[in-house]
């Protein structure tokens, strides 16, 4: 167990940014999921779903933030439309926190990949000698943190995660790290990967069929102490009993990688101090976005929660990739908050186009605290979420 | 958080001026300069023609290898920094690579309009190029901890080694790689020569940092990597090693104020400096050089300067402050990395670098800015400073090591 468990600062997750090809916001993802539950429909229907599912619908960033900024790479401005629709469900006003005690902790899996391309383009086109200064200083991986960071006056403590599915979760830890040691009081955490309808397309066609589609999205929280949310009289949704992330490259057989998942979810319960009975719905963030091989770990390793449902957010909004463990996260605070079981779907094969059905309704939640793990071929991730 | 000290047990260096940390450092303290002309990629007529390339490093094709050229820069220093480390243990090693660019070269191919360029690669694009880098550096090595792929810009380095720092304090980790990492490649030459803060010949002269310089006027990028290897203290005596340091805080932050034009007041560089002190539990009358950012850009040093004043006061001037960007270039993701296994020498040996191209302080940076020839002081507290575009900064402070407790 490690050395959190003993720090009395509680992490709370104050505000929910998601954005998804179901819309922007909680109600707009919960929403979009019921829709999704009466769905069963021809091979046409579903072949124009397929079309349009995962799929960021076109705004205005005017929505969200001060300008419209259309020439911002679309990773940059879904993270800002996140950012902005998490910090107003946490009700933080500006005047009311310390910047220099606010940071950022962000992730993402492409980078600012269209500007990236665009700049290329452009060298390839007119020689090295004439690349753009403004599309090279936003094609950096850490150009949309520093954007938010502008943005929303996020002077403290930043991070910047360029790994593989699960950066996220590790923004996520890095962001309660920095608050549980000091260094920060408020962070946002999360990700974005938002790539144009070319790299999107090359995406989906290198994408195993037995995965989610490749999608767009952004996710951020906003986590906090619980002294700050209670000086500023806010609102929290749930805490974040415990998160980590661990490196399951070295494990070896399937049962090997298993039990190293098993024994990650028992340290975050241990770390949150809860009990199995306690866990009253499961989130799974990757394994069936990988391979039938990690679904397995997945299956075995959780195998003391057989009983408890298990749900996904990836079954409506697609693979986001850095995003997609800062939403689950996000999908699970808004259960724990509302105290409903959120319907499982299952998902058929992406090749006939997309064919969902409802397995089970919404229900009352039996327990107080959610799970949510990721797992892919190098990392192990897991979380618990606290009712409040 | 803290559980007990974490130290340096190992150290890599991957430059321009020498590969290998003792050749790295020697020539640091002889003076040297390693920039040179860009033999890499047709320069197309650019004015800026000068870098600092990696030399006596074959980079072998990737198709050969099967890492980038930023990719074998990082694993050949990683490999350093775990010489003496046991492979029995290297399973729980989690590697923290930073970088800039990563392995551009193939972002480079990924991103062509020539499909047969794109299908040779065995780079992902859906796993995330940054994280195939990491993933294939821990293979090489056979690390088994967590991966980690940190970009901050130039400051990753330093962002890296703050974060495996946090990483060994929490539990979540007994050992950390923290390895800083970036490669000159065409497309991104082009975008650093677009910002216009690189130096240019002058007078006849080819163009030189001179960090602080009343004169100075631009960085010169470079490459390389640079590898701390960071230990809790139970592992350390549980194997008996031999610190080299003590790893004794460090943090990151933003400016929060341009994507590109720096903060004149200097306040996010002061408070990424406190940020670190703080993490150290050190005071800042207890630090006894500072390796500061220094790229030899007018606003940069003068920001930097400023910052070191609002922290350190009227110390500011006594503190002795070495830039090494003068002898290696500003090697992007590696820069801060390199810096820090410099800053361990200097705790080790007593002994500070010259700054190299300073000629003439500007005394807009009232500092005691080492040049000329290789100072001798006593060192205790190190604070290593780092910034990059975007308003990324970053800071670290390096102790001396006392011996890790006896195990119970």
């Amino acid at each position: 167990m490690s050395a959190l468990a003993s720090q009395p600062v509680r992490v709370l997750i104050s505000g929910l940014g998601p954005v998804t090809g179901l819309g922007f916001g909680m109600d707009d993802l919960v929403e979009g999921m019921a829709d999704f539950t009466v769905m069963r429909d021809t091979e046409l229907m579903a072949e124009r779903l397929r079309r349009a599912f995962g799929i960021v619908r076109d705004f205005d960033l005017s929505e969200f933030t001060k300008t419209r900024r259309p020439y911002l790479d679309p990773q940059s401005r879904c993270a800002l439309a996140g950012a902005a629709i998490a910090l107003e469900s946490a009700g933080v006003e500006a005047d009311e926190v310390d910047p220099w005690r606010c940071g950022l902790s962000f992730a993402t899996v492409l980078g600012n990949l269209e500007t990236q391309m665009l700049f290329q383009r452009q060298v390839d086109e007119k020689g090295i000698r004439l690349g753009s200064p403004v599309l090279f200083s936003h094609a950096y991986a850490n150009s949309t943190n520093s954007i938010l960071s502008i943005e929303f006056n996020l002077r403290g403590y930043n991070q910047n995660f360029c790994g593989d599915l699960l950066c996220g979760a590790q923004a996520i830890e890095a962001a309660a790290l920095a608050i549980r040691s000091g260094k920060a009081e408020l962070m946002l955490a999360g990700g974005a990967d938002v790539t144009g309808p070319e790299l999107l397309d090359r995406l989906r066609k290198g994408a195993s069929p037995e995965a989610p589609l490749p999608a767009q999205g952004a996710a951020l929280l906003v986590l906090e102490s619980q002294d700050s949310v209670e000086r500023r009289e806010g609102y929290a949704f749930c805490e974040l009993g415990a998160i980590a992330c661990r490196g399951i490259r070295a494990e070896g057989s399937a049962d090997a990688t298993a039990e190293a998942l098993r024994a990650l979810v028992k340290e975050v319960m241990d770390e949150a101090h809860v009990w199995e009975g306690d866990i009253g719905v499961v989130f799974l963030s990757s394994g069936i976005a990988v391979h039938p091989a990690a679904r397995d770990v997945e299956k075995r390793a959780l195998r003391a929660f057989s009983q408890v449902p298990v749900a996904t957010a990836k079954h409506f909004a697609g693979e986001t990739f850095a995003a997609g463990f800062p939403l689950e996260c996000a999908f699970a605070a808004d259960v724990l908050n509302n105290g409903y079981v959120p319907p499982k779907v299952t998902f058929q094969s992406r090749r006939r186009g997309v064919e969902f059905w409802v397995e089970q309704q919404p229900e009352p939640m039996l327990g107080h605290s959610a799970l949510v793990v990721g797992c892919t071929a190098d990392l192990a991730a897991a979380a618990i979420l606290r009712a409040l | 958080m803290t559980t007990g000290t974490v130290y340096v047990t190992g150290m890599g260096a991957v430059s321009c001026l020498a590969t290998g940390v003792r050749p790295f450092w020697d020539a640091l303290c002889a003076g040297r300069c390693g920039l040179r002309p860009i033999t890499r990629f047709d320069l197309e007529k650019s004015p800026y023609t000068i870098s600092g390339q990696v030399e006596g490093f074959t980079i072998a094709p990737f198709e050969e290898c099967g890492l980038s050229a930023g990719g074998q820069f990082a694993s050949a220093a990683s490999e350093m920094a775990l010489a003496d480390f046991p492979n029995d243990r290297l399973a729980s090693v989690a590697v923290v690579l930073a970088t800039n660019f990563g392995p551009a070269e193939l972002f480079e191919r990924e991103l062509s309009l020539t499909p047969a360029a794109r299908s040779e690669l065995a780079y992902s694009l859906g796993r995330g190029f940054f994280a195939e880098d990491a993933r294939r550096v821990a293979d090489r090595l056979g690390a088994g901890g967590a991966l980690l792929s940190i970009s901050l810009s130039c400051a990753s380095g330093s962002a890296a080694i703050a974060y495996a720092l946090d990483l060994i304090r929490s539990g979540r980790a007994v050992a950390a790689l923290a390895c800083g990492y970036d490669s000159i490649q065409r497309v991104s030459w082009a975008g650093l020569a677009a910002l216009r803060v690189m130096a240019l010949p002058s007078n006849g002269s080819p163009a030189t940092v001179r960090p602080f310089d009343v004169d100075r006027a631009g960085t010169i990028f470079s490459e390389g990597a640079g590898c701390l290897l960071l230990e809790s203290e139970r592992s350390v005596a549980e194997r008996g090693a031999t610190p080299l340091a003590e790893a004794a805080g460090g943090g990151a932050n933003n400016n929060a104020h341009h994507m590109t034009h720096a903060d004149k007041e200097g306040a996010g560089t002061a408070a990424v400096a406190r940020m670190a002190l703080a993490d150290a539990d050190v005071e800042p009358d207890a630090v006894d050089l500072i390796y500061a950012h220094a790229t030899g850009t007018e606003l940069n040093d003068a920001i930097e300067a400023r910052a070191f004043h609002q922290v350190f006061g009227g110390r500011a001037a006594q503190i002795p402050v070495v830039g090494i960007k003068g002898a290696i270039g500003h090697a992007m993701g590696a820069a801060s990395s390199l810096e820090a296994v410099a800053a361990v020498m200097s705790l080790r040996e007593g002994k500070v670098p010259p700054t190299v191209g300073l000629r003439k302080l500007d005394p807009e940076c009232a500092l005691d800015v080492v040049h000329g020839e290789p100072r001798s002081v006593s060192v205790r507290t190190v604070l290593c400073n780092s910034a990059g575009i975007g308003g990324a900064n970053a800071a670290v402070v390096l102790r001396s090591a006392s011996a890790p407790a006896a195990l119970p």
